[in-house]
């Protein structure tokens, strides 16, 4: 599904961030990267999705094949990429339920689809606002407007849910969620975990974890994947830091 | 009241580009001008409206060329919707709004065809009463217009201003507010999203003339291609007035080759006062439209999703016209 490979990108002014990346994602897999502050993960998601602050100076990103590096962020996203923000941005005076139906319809736009239709969005809507428990808060305000952090974090996976998104880039969702914030966020994104999609978790804490168990965990350093394993790698991060990692030498 | 305006206006003369209050403004659009001369056989009330000390021409130019003067008097306690849409070349209208009554007063933009054109509005609040004014100016292309509005407000007095400018012509709208009573309001919003060579100029002075009065200021550009607008904003708190509260907030996004001037202005003169400025002016933020466009929407969509929350903001639902000006921003793609 997708396919990151030696994978290197530098800011602007050519400071290099991302130092050799590989990394294979299948269908239904969730996968989860871990590592220290500064490592590169929120960039690893921003170089993805085509931030405009990066370049990508060697390596392609595949969607099903296709390198979507050569893609705008729009033409990325509507390939099926998508970006849960660690600190997503406020609109006010944009309807959060509206922004979304904008979205959607661009998304289906470029599949060749039709706008959806009223019923149709009004039930997608529905349905995803239960299964994450959200208010009609949600529904009229604009994007993310007054919302606290974790429901900015509950807001992002609603958009999830409703864009149906191949890959799901999902960074630092957990923080700033209280228990049980952290309960239904986890429960949004096992339900739209399935075979269709692959899921990123990125993520300082086990916690997150625990919800959603994760096929694989990766920790990333210095811009470079420096050790791969299974769910049970995260109580050994967790017990052990990151400092015995081999190959992680300076 | 025309002789004493002539009179005034000979005094002070046409608007030159070294008066403070002018500078921005292209003042030779108005050199075609020439002021009546005053006739003796009139009997005048003196300084009615403040005309024979008044220093801005804008407001002394209607009357002096002769524009029938309007009055209408809104009740005490009473509450009247009106529209007032002016079509001649000079005009002048004046509501006297009684105690407690409430008027709610739309303000279209003059449509006269002359190439100047200048309109007065004066409004007189008594104790306890309301405004709620909408304003808008849509001038064509090769016109010129001035409005003066003149506001005073007696105690308790409250003001609900919203500006909206989306002219292609040029335009100076003044407006001179006088928080006259204490615990009197004025709420002054405006928004100017101009394009092409349209030149807008916002003058406001508010007076704080009583105690514990307030006001706020919040205004915003949207400019594009080769658009100019100038906000002058002035806050005068009086010596004997403690406890007075005021603010102002401009913000603008330029794009193209657009320009604009900001001047605040903060003269105070007792030391219990609280004034807050505030101003930026910039493009469009850039996480905040790799925002949008990460979720498939493209650059163009992305900005003129951002540019209408940029709009909107300034008027909020609660306000009782903010569903009329959502209208008029989304007829012009907002």
């Amino acid at each position: 599904m997708l396919s990151i490979k030696n994978l290197h990108a530098t800011l602007e002014d050519n400071t290099p961030i991302l130092n050799g990346v590989n990394l294979e994602i299948k269908s239904g897999e969730v996968h989860a990267i871990m590592g220290p502050n500064g490592a590169g993960k929120s960039t690893l998601s921003k170089v993805i999705s085509g931030h405009p602050s990066y370049q990508i100076t060697q390596g392609e990103i595949l969607l099903q094949g296709k390198n979507i590096a050569e893609l705008d962020i729009a033409a990325r996203a509507n390939a099926g990429i998508f970006i849960s923000m660690q600190y997503p941005i406020e609109i006010p005076g944009v309807n959060n339920i509206e922004f979304l139906r904008m979205a959607l319809d661009s998304k289906r736009a470029s599949q060749g689809l039709e706008k959806i239709s009223d019923s149709d969005f009004n039930s997608l809507i529905e349905k995803s606002m239960e299964l994450l428990e959200m208010d009609n808060r949600y529904t009229e305000r604009g994007v993310n407007e007054g919302f606290s952090g974790g429901e900015k974090k509950r807001n992002e996976i609603l958009q999830m849910a409703v864009l149906q998104p191949k890959i799901a880039f999902l960074d630092e969702t957990d923080s700033g969620l209280d228990i049980d914030a952290l309960r239904i966020v986890s429960k949004g994104i096992n339900a739209l975990r399935n075979q269709e999609r692959g899921i990123i978790l990125v993520t300082h804490y086990k916690r997150l974890l625990d919800y959603v168990k994760p096929d694989y965990i990766h920790v990333l350093r210095r811009g470079k994947i420096v050790l791969s394993g299974g769910a049970e790698l995260a109580d050994e991060l967790e017990a052990k830091g990151y400092d015995w990692i081999p190959g992680d030498e300076e | 009241m025309k002789n004493l305006a002539r009179k005034r206006l000979l005094e002070i003369g046409l608007p030159l580009p070294r008066n403070d209050d002018w500078m921005y403004f292209p003042v030779s659009k108005l050199s075609s001008l020439e002021i009546p001369a005053v006739e003796n056989s009139s009997v005048e009330n003196k300084n009615a409206l403040g005309i024979e000390t008044e220093s801005n021409a804008a407001a002394l130019l209607p009357i002096a060329f002769g524009a029938y003067s309007k009055i209408t008097t809104i009740a005490p306690n009473e509450t009247e919707h009106g529209i007032l849409k002016n079509r001649d070349e000079f005009s002048h209208s004046i509501f006297k709004v009684s105690t407690g009554a409430k008027l709610y007063l739309e303000i279209l933009g003059n449509k006269s065809e002359r190439k100047i054109s200048c309109e007065r509005i004066d409004l007189e609040l008594e104790t306890d009463a309301e405004v709620f004014l909408f304003f808008h100016e849509q001038i064509s292309e090769e016109t010129t217009h001035l409005t003066h509005i003149r506001i005073t407000l007696a105690q308790n007095a409250k003001l609900h201003s919203n500006m909206l400018f989306t002219g292609k012509g040029i335009s100076r709208t003044s407006s001179e507010i006088f928080l006259n009573g204490n615990s009197s309001f004025a709420d002054y919003r405006s928004l100017a999203i101009l394009t092409d060579k349209a030149s807008e100029h916002s003058h406001l002075k508010i007076h704080h003339n009583a105690r514990e009065t307030k006001s706020t200021q919040f205004a915003r550009h949207f400019l594009s291609n080769s658009s100019y607008a100038s906000y002058d904003g002035s806050v005068l708190a009086g010596e004997n007035c403690p406890q007075v509260n005021s603010s102002q907030l401009i913000n603008t996004i330029l794009q193209d080759n657009a320009k604009v001037s900001v001047k605040p202005n903060l003269k105070i003169y007792h030391d219990e006062v609280e004034c807050s400025h505030g101003c930026t002016c910039g493009s469009f933020d850039e996480e905040e439209l790799f925002y949008l466009q990460s979720r498939g929407l493209t650059e163009e969509k992305a900005k003129k999703i951002l540019t209408r929350s940029f709009a909107r903001e300034v008027f909020p639902d609660s306000l009782p016209y903010s569903k009329r000006i959502s209208e008029e921003l989304s007829k012009r793609g907002f």
